[in-house]
């Protein structure tokens, strides 16, 4: 831990860059964070919250840019190196492990030894300390893996704050929680406030930022916006300031013509999702859109047949199906892109030209199976053109492609298999400007072609920008349904925060 | 989150010195090894590279290019088959049976082939329809087909001739200049590179290699082509064994041993190393060209061929090493756990599964006591320690590998490597004690290299052990010449002497085991670390822990208890035999699994291993009693291991569970699911 010098800011970044391949994640961040403040980070999905949490926490290094702790420039590089300067983060995905027990959870890395043995008495009492301090009863002695998710949550924040942080950084704590959980996380900031830590709260929820922190930053397409006190402001001014104005602007191609309906569900129930009814129409595109885990994702995964619905029905062109596996959705006509476009759409180290031909190899196979390389390769190079891939060669390996171009190829996967209905989730997260405007003028081509478009997007500009119909998910239900001229950015997005 | 997010859950890009040679070296390596050694060969030996020799080569690399074919299929959908050497023993003896009844030549092949295709039906079933681990379902149909295999041959007085013109001009004739054998073991890698690069089928094969859950989200059936590699490595073992009962001509219960670890080493030589997705036919045969050029010259050289098994092993070890270094091959998971879906068993279900395994243990016991008088008896008690004493304990550090997803397949080798090293030592005038620590020492050192690799190079610790495996064998044989080596007499005097009752060292060496063992997972701080490690490493690190440092630890430990299973045997039997210790891995992990303990570490209790080795020591000790040969034992146990693996399988599925997400790849943790 370095001297405290008062005056300086407990943490402070100054023009901090990060990038990907075909992508600026951030960019000139400078923010300081005070000792005993509460300072929320506020911005849209991609707008370079999470790349700026995994610097911090020593996850990812910045490309550019410098960090000061109590004034001190630091070199932060691994997670160790985090927490030994006293930045502590709890993470959006919990990073404890199932099978050990509360105790050895918080003790992991440091576990008290006595003669040289484990110190089962101190780790345990330890871990109760580190619980009482949250004003939670839970046993150190349970399995972590019987816990529920709430439970976890604060057990991450006792282990966090075991290990006495001077800045805690709390990853959309909140998500998990319920209202009356929520509160004594609450509770814990600001008795943490009162002893003088620093913590910076990321979260979607403005009601709670408002509620409880002292100051924000906003981020917008990896740029800091502003940096402003919250007395007097309210929800709308945070929206106006998270949302901006983008550059450049997509406008909505106007009403497209409805054919007809080739996807329908009714009464859907999966985990989360309850009773959901939808139709999907040839030539529309439809958007799903919500706040962080209310059950569109599944809705989405559903309809592509990588859930199994525990109950309703699913009806292509009238005729219900079963999905039991992608495989039967594929055969409908239904393709799914997932949000996880590395672990679930690319093929990484297979060419460029393998993954755009996967799916639809048997419509160019001779003699059942065998492979007319030279057809394979007219049409995938036709794909490629018609979806502007920019690529050296069809041979290139996937993984080397930037994210959009990876996206476009994939929305190419799904055209050359000629599929009626494109369920696409976040299809421009993690993909930069230029490449998401052309990737919503594929989607609109696809629709004018006649197919039906169904997005997951919690990006509010993007839903008002391409869908003809919005559909606002809520706990896992419908909660409502507009259309893009009903709804200016500010109504929608309270809308979906439940507060209109 | 955007990129970011993804780029922070994947792992860091791998360490890589040779970043900037991989793409012209890494692509053509193995080709380029070939043609070097084949030149360094021919200019140091006449007789080398003469036209009788070269085809010499080919005919003995035809059967193992055949098992190295069939198990690059499986290693391409990211998967494993130990059983291709069992296999090969099955075929050609069902192929000897029909030849010897008199059924023709044509039905004899096919008799082979559709041997091994209905073991690897067998595998694909366990192994995709069961989900359970490849590594552990195919060590159990490699010891229940071995089984099979003896059995049948039994009938047989053991011995079968071929002598069949079909057969004889297989193993003699010659095809476009190559020898027949050789040219249709070439001409079916050539089907498979065809089937592999320009069919559908091929295609999705690489699809389900490179990315399992892509592939199913595009429609792809991915159990069932997973499946179908393992009917066709089957069928493939089942032709190398027609191709070598043709060139041996006799059929005897030596064929085919460690067999499977050769066809694992020719795949790993030629892609330098098991990379799902990624390994081609052409490395395949490269492989298999390379080890056969060196097991040829060094028999040209004059070299005894006991040294071919250890230079096999280090060959794989420098592959796997060069593999790493210049292409740095990025594994994310270690071959054979990836894959595997396994569902956490209810605190019910576990407790309901260990006591089933503890209840058919007893059953066991009950039936044998009823069964043989001699059974239930003090002294067979006894017996029946000192005969699972060496087990045991190995099977500790077993438990302590597969906890922490450090699974190690050496340490049978390691035994006989450390037994010898210790009667070597005594034999050229070291004291007792002193030999004993030289064998002990020996087995650190083995262990040590092991953790090394694993830990600093983060290698797949199974390709490691498996070198391992091969080469400390090999060293143990070849560094005694293939004979048994008499130890001090005073010390197995020392192991032989009970103490009390009936107990002699070795018992209360296992009670020491058990409670060491306990004592480093349940009391001491590495033990959290062991099963944190297991259970997701990053976020071992994310805490701050050194990762290479733990598996290090952990294979130093398995060291440990390995140097004490050496001592136990070295007591027992009074000699160091080179084969000592064989099939002792296998034994120790099937009880660790058995007991309870997943295969994708991060759980289990000691206490449940207990209860497997338990199992496995009664059933073992039960069957000896009752003058059971080989065959039949082999046949029992291989099909008791699978039976209890079906069963803990079944428990798990029972109770009906939420709607599943068909398969799922990756560990739920690390998806990132709102």
């Amino acid at each position: 831990m370095l001297a405290k010098d008062e005056g300086c800011a407990a943490l402070e970044t100054r023009g901090l860059g990060k990038r990907f391949p075909g992508v600026v994640a951030l960019a000139d961040v400078s923010l300081a964070i005070k000792r005993g403040e509460i300072h929320a980070l506020v911005g849209q999905n991609g707008a370079g919250k999470s790349t700026l949490v995994n610097i911090l926490s020593g996850m990812l290094t910045a490309d550019e840019g410098e960090i000061r702790v109590e004034g001190h420039s630091v070199d932060i590089g691994n997670p160790r190196r985090a927490i030994e300067l006293g930045i502590v983060t709890v993470y959006q995905e919990l990073s404890l492990l199932p099978n050990l027990s509360v105790a050895q959870n918080i003790a992991l890395g440091r576990e008290p030894r006595r003669r040289g043995l484990l110190d089962a008495g101190a780790m345990r009492a330890a871990a109760r300390g580190a619980l009482d301090r949250i004003g939670v009863a839970i046993e150190p002695d349970r399995k972590v893996g019987a816990l529920s998710l709430a439970e976890r949550q604060l057990v991450e924040v006792a282990k966090a704050l075991s290990h006495a942080p001077s800045v805690l950084v709390l990853d959309e704590p909140t998500a998990p929680l319920a209202a009356r959980e929520a509160d004594r996380l609450f509770g814990v900031m600001h008795a943490l406030r009162s002893q003088d830590i620093a913590v910076l709260f990321v979260s979607h929820k403005f009601r709670e930022i408002l509620d409880h922190c002292d100051r924000a930053t906003i981020l917008r397409n990896g740029r800091k916006v502003t940096t402003t006190a919250l007395t007097g402001l309210s929800e709308a001014d945070l929206t106006e300031a998270m949302i901006g104005t983008k550059t450049p602007r997509h406008v909505h191609s106007g009403l497209r013509a409805r054919g007809d309906v080739v996807l329908e569900a009714a009464g859907l129930s999966y985990g989360k999702v309850r009773d959901v009814s939808l139709t999907f129409a040839a030539g529309e595109i439809v958007a799903l859109t919500g706040l962080l885990g209310a059950g569109q994702n599944d809705i989405a995964r559903l309809l592509g047949g990588d859930l199994v619905p525990e109950d309703g029905e699913i009806r292509v062109r009238g005729r219900p199906a079963r999905f039991r596996s992608p495989r039967g959705a594929v055969a409908a006509g239904i393709c799914l892109l997932t949000d996880d476009r590395k672990q679930e759409g690319i093929l990484p180290n297979l060419p460029l030209g393998d993954n755009i031909a996967l799916p639809s190899l048997d419509r160019r196979a001779v003699l059942a199976s065998w492979i007319d390389q030279a057809a394979e390769r007219r049409a995938v190079g036709t794909q490629i053109a018609r979806f502007g891939v920019v690529a050296r060669s069809l041979s290139q390996p996937m993984r080397t492609l930037s994210g959009g171009n990876q996206q476009k190829a994939l929305l190419s996967r799904w055209h050359l298999d000629d599929c009626a209905v494109f369920v696409l989730i976040e299809p421009t997260r993690g993909v930069d400007v230029g490449a998401r405007a052309e990737i919503y003028r594929r989607m609109e081509e696809l629709a004018a072609d006649g197919r039906a478009i169904v997005i997951v997007s919690s990006d509010i500009q993007e839903v008002l920008a391409v869908a003809d119909r919005i559909l606002v998910v809520r706990d896992g239900r419908i909660a409502a349904e507009t259309s893009p001229r009903a709804r200016g950015e500010d109504e929608l997005h309270l809308m979906v925060q439940g507060a209109a | 989150m955007s990129t970011s997010g993804s780029a922070a859950r994947s792992p860091p890009e791998r360490w890589s010195p040779l970043a900037g040679l991989r793409a012209p070296v890494s692509r053509n390596a193995m080709v380029v090894a070939a043609v070097v050694l084949f030149g360094a060969f021919a200019v140091t030996s006449n007789a080398f590279a003469t036209l009788g020799n070269v085809e010499n080569i080919l005919k003995q690399a035809a059967a193992v290019l055949l098992l190295g074919l069939g198990v690059m299929l499986v290693v391409l959908v990211g998967g494993i088959d130990l059983s291709v050497g069992s296999v090969v023993l099955a075929s050609a003896t069902a192929a000897g049976i029909a030849l010897t009844e008199h059924l023709g030549a044509a039905i004899a092949i096919a008799a082979a082939i559709g041997v091994g295709a209905l073991v690897g039906f067998v595998n694909a079933l366990l192994v995709e329809g069961l989900s359970i681990s490849p590594v552990i379902v195919t060590l159990g149909s490699m010891i229940a087909v071995r089984g099979l295999g003896l059995v049948a041959l039994g009938q047989y007085r053991s011995w079968i001739d071929i002598d069949d013109p079909l057969f004889n001009a297989l193993a003699q004739n010659a095809v476009l200049g190559l020898p027949a054998a050789a040219a249709l073991a070439l001409a079916i890698a050539g089907l498979c590179a065809l089937i592999l690069r320009r069919t559908i089928l091929g295609r999705r094969l690489y699809a389900v290699g490179d990315h399992a859950a892509s592939a199913r989200l595009c429609g792809v059936p991915v159990r069932l082509l997973r499946g179908l590699a393992y009917v066709a490595c089957g069928a493939l073992a089942g032709l190398a064994g027609v191709i070598t009962a043709a060139r041996t001509g006799v059929i005897s219960p030596s064929i085919g041993v460690g067999l499977e670890f050769y066809a694992i080493a020719v795949v790993a030589l030629g892609a330098g190393g098991l990379p799902a997705g990624r390994v081609q036919v052409g490395q395949t045969v490269v492989g298999a060209l390379i080890l056969m050029m060196v097991f040829n010259y060094m028999t040209i050289r004059g070299i005894a061929g006991t040294w071919q098994t250890t230079a096999t092993g280090f060959l794989l070890l420098g592959a796997i090493v060069v593999g790493r270094l210049v292409q740095g091959v990025p594994d994310d998971s270690a071959v054979g756990i990836g894959l595997v879906e396994e569902v956490g068993l209810g605190r019910l279900r576990a407790s309901l599964s260990r006591n089933a395994i503890a209840a058919a243990t007893i059953l066991l016991a009950l039936v044998f006591a009823l069964i043989n008088p001699r059974f239930a008896t003090l002294p067979n008690a006894v017996a029946l320690l000192e005969q699972n004493a060496a087990f045991a304990i190995v099977a500790v550090g077993a438990m302590i590998g597969i906890v922490s997803r450090s699974i190690d397949i050496s340490s049978g080798s390691v035994v006989a490597l450390g037994a010898v090293g210790a009667a070597l030592a005594a034999k050229f005038g070291a004291l007792g004690p002193l030999a004993l620590c030289a064998g002990i020492a020996l087995c650190l050192i083995a262990y040590a290299l092991n953790g090394i690799l694993v830990g600093a190079l983060d290698l797949d610790p199974l390709i490691v052990t498996l070198a391992a495996w091969i080469w400390a064998r090999g060293l143990a044989v070849s560094l005694t010449g293939a004979q048994t080596i008499a130890f001090d007499p005073s010390f197995v005097a020392f192991m032989n002497t009970p103490l009390a009752i009936g107990v002699t060292p070795a018992v209360v060496l296992i009670g020491l085991a058990f409670g060491l063992g306990w004592i480093i997972l349940a009391r001491l701080p590495i033990g959290i670390r062991l099963y944190a490690i297991g259970n997701d490493p990053r976020m071992l690190r994310q805490a701050g822990v050194s990762t290479s440092r733990v598996r290090m630890i952990a294979f130093l430990l398995m060291g440990a208890f390995t140097a004490a299973g050496m001592v136990v045997m070295l007591g027992r039997l009074g000699a160091a035999a080179p084969t000592a210790g064989f099939g002792l891995e296998l034994d120790a992990i099937v009880a660790v699994i058995i007991g309870g303990t997943s295969f994708r570490g991060g759980e289990g209790r000691l206490r449940d291993t207990a209860v497997g080795v338990a199992f496995l020591a009664v059933l073992s000790n039960g069957l000896s009693g009752l003058q059971m040969g080989d065959a039949e034992f082999f046949l029992i146990k291989g099909g008791a291991i699978l039976a209890a693996l079906t069963l803990r399988s079944l428990s798990r599925s029972f109770p009906a569970r939420r709607p599943r997400r068909g398969l799922s790849i990756h560990d739920s943790k690390t998806k990132a699911r709102p």
